[in-house]
């Protein structure tokens, strides 16, 4: 009986990921590396450290965001677009080719309280993370009880 | 040093060491990133729980480390030590939600070359199997030296929250740093870390791209090789970018092929059943068949053990003890069963229509006069659907039926005896072939929504796996910390990619 309830959760967690995976979207890099902010210029096209006024304008954007779910959010847009692996350059003279991950590409665990005071945790990827906790904070109850009538 | 006389000295300790230890148990070293008083060096004192002794938070923290390390090292061989970096840091979270961690294989090599014989040629492994298949550590072969981060070099990266349970981070949840999977409400560190560990060792699509199913440099990672689309019957290895794309949406048609899993996949996954209501006997007439059903979110689950008797209907309306009898009250096994009605289910299926009262507590009731099973009939006319409410106490099975069929079983039981019809019901779950998780093929499923989930596709168990695993995309409360046969899938998977077991 517990199973068949545990799987029931399983799903409809899942199944509520599901339904909002197709939500993520790429945004602007505003912020790079923890501790490190930078700017694409609008005239040269190159990145370069934010001024003042724009260290300022970040501030205020990320107060804004303060909330359920923002701090996945910012860690989102934070991340940088390291899609891929790098090539390691080594010294040897060996046809071996090395390839080094990075953070973004790392399997990640994330946690959600769940309504019932329950909490879901699901294996993604940095990339992904808000959007898994944005969809398993909106699921429904998952419990077979309630989704079948009673009498 | 000269590039040969170093692989022949490299080649050398290798033959040495494998001859020595052919079935070494892996070393697992834990290098801790975590600077004075953070992490693993958390001074907080804490009193040990679940087996953990430690004395501190950061005591406590280590061990949970190095039990998983143990763990795996007791799984897996391999004379080449994996280093796994560790630190805890300030992970993103909120008051609803947090990242836990996260970890992976830090670094993959693929060799062309004879010199360093690397699984199949031109292939991405992990480092932790790429040193375990070579016999030596390959960025020392190839003079690799550390980026400067102190970890450029490590097989395995990983960092957990250091804040969890702190206010605004998911407050008031912690980490449970016992060894005895008593979580309770709280995040089991043990499993959490094992699963981790787990894409670190290689159990990940790695390289490739789930996305765009594009490849590093051109080059498949290990995994691709071991993934079938139930569809096209294609491995990844022989498949375009687009078709990898598509293969990694195909909703539970993408089956782990590798030997090893295929063959554990019987001792760990449950056999699938079909439940199924048959009518039969002498007066059973036009009725007799297999009727659809609805299951009951209460009682046994239907199982290949079948529930057999004849069906007898029960003729009384009745009320609960100590309630008032009226329209709103009184109904089909809605109180105690008569007299004459108990005496007719003692031993047989009831059947009862639905209305008044709640599904649980007519079928408690036709369990408490003694019947084996209960059928309950619609009393509209509806597709079929389940049975819900609870109770923990009914041991008894029972079904919903559609209401054309109630209907026509109590014409056929118009005829009876006070306590037989010769209209038999069978309720059983026969076995149907298939595997909870596995294809028909026997293959254990990947996980493959669609949309794509990055980071979960591909690189999980299905969550339609029975009993769960530690490799689904989520970490479920009853994961022991047995990894293989006949409780998890997880080793068995990692010796297919190369790995060896002691």
């Amino acid at each position: 009986m517990t199973k068949k309830i545990n799987n029931s959760a399983k799903l409809a967690g899942m199944a509520a990921v599901l339904a909002l995976a197709a939500l993520t979207a790429p945004v602007a890099i505003s912020q790079g590396a923890e501790g490190m902010r930078v700017a694409k210029d609008a005239v040269t096209g190159e990145l370069r450290a934010l001024t003042a006024e724009e260290h300022k304008a970040l501030d205020a954007k990320g107060a804004a965001d303060a909330g359920k779910g923002a701090g996945l959010k910012r860690a989102a847009a934070a991340a940088p677009a390291k899609s891929e692996p790098t090539l390691i350059k080594h010294n040897g003279s060996a046809r071996v080719y090395g390839a080094r991950m990075s953070d973004e590409l790392m399997s990640q665990s994330v946690v959600v309280r769940m309504a019932d005071g329950s909490l879901q945790e699901v294996c993604t990827d940095p990339t992904h993370a808000h959007s898994v906790v944005k969809a398993l904070q909106s699921a429904p109850q998952a419990s077979p009880a309630k989704a079948l009538e009673t009498e | 040093m000269n590039k040969s006389i170093k692989f022949a000295l490299n080649s050398v300790c290798a033959a040495v060491l494998l001859a020595a230890s052919a079935a070494q148990a892996a070393t697992i070293v834990i290098q801790s990133r975590d600077p004075a008083g953070v992490g693993f060096n958390d001074p907080t004192p804490v009193a040990p729980v679940g087996g953990n002794p430690g004395t501190t938070l950061g005591q406590q923290r280590f061990n949970v480390y190095r039990a998983a390390a143990d763990i795996w090292e007791a799984n897996l061989t391999s004379t080449v030590p994996i280093i796994v970096s560790a630190g805890w840091e300030a992970l993103t979270c909120d008051a609803g939600s947090a990242v836990l961690g996260s970890a992976g294989a830090w670094n993959f090599w693929a060799s062309g070359d004879l010199d360093v014989p690397l699984g199949v040629p031109n292939t991405w492994y992990p480092q932790a199997l790429a040193n375990k298949l070579v016999g030596f550590n390959i960025p020392d072969y190839v003079g690799q030296v550390d980026d400067g981060s102190g970890y450029g070099n490590v097989d395995i990266k990983t960092q957990f929250n250091v804040n969890l349970g702190a206010a605004n981070c998911l407050a008031g949840r912690f980490f449970y740093l016992g060894l005895d999977g008593n979580a309770g409400p709280n995040v089991n560190f043990m499993a959490t870390l094992l699963h981790e560990l787990g894409h670190g060792l290689g159990f990940a699509l790695g390289t490739t791209s789930s996305a765009t199913g594009s490849r590093f440099l051109g080059l498949p990672s290990v995994w691709e090789g071991f993934m079938t689309d139930g569809t096209t019957s294609k491995t990844w290895l022989t498949m375009t970018n687009a078709e990898r794309v598509a293969s990694g949406v195909n909703f539970q048609k993408l089956g782990w092929n590798g030997a090893n899993t295929v063959a554990a996949a019987p001792l760990v996954l449950k056999a699938g059943t079909t439940p199924k209501l048959t009518i039969s006997g002498v007066n059973a007439g036009a009725t007799a068949g297999d009727k659809a059903l609805g299951e009951a979110s209460f009682g046994p689950a239907l199982n290949p053990s079948p529930v057999t008797a004849d069906i007898m209907p029960l003729t009384s309306l009745t009320t609960p003890i100590g309630v008032t009898p009226g329209p709103t009250t009184t109904g089909p096994g809605c109180g105690p069963l008569t007299a004459n009605d108990a005496r007719a289910v003692l031993g047989k299926i009831a059947l009862m229509d639905r209305g008044i009262c709640g599904f649980a507590v007519k079928v408690k009731n036709a369990q408490n006069a003694g019947a084996l099973g209960v059928l309950i009939a619609d009393n509209l006319v509806a597709p079929i659907s389940g049975l819900g409410g609870a109770d923990s106490s009914i041991t008894i099975p029972s079904v919903r039926i559609l209401k054309v069929d109630g209907d026509a079983l109590k014409v056929r039981l118009a005829t009876r005896s006070r306590t037989s019809s010769g209209v038999v019901a069978t309720l059983i779950a026969p076995f149907n072939g298939l595997l909870a998780g596995a294809d028909a093929s026997g293959r254990p499923l990947l996980y493959t929504p669609n949309p794509r989930i990055g980071g979960s596709s591909v690189s999980h168990w299905d969550i339609s796996a029975s009993p769960n695993q530690l490799m689904e995309p989520n970490i479920s409360a009853d994961l022991t910390t047995t990894l293989k046969a006949p409780k998890d899938l997880t080793v068995p998977l990692l010796l297919d990619l190369g790995w060896t077991a002691p």
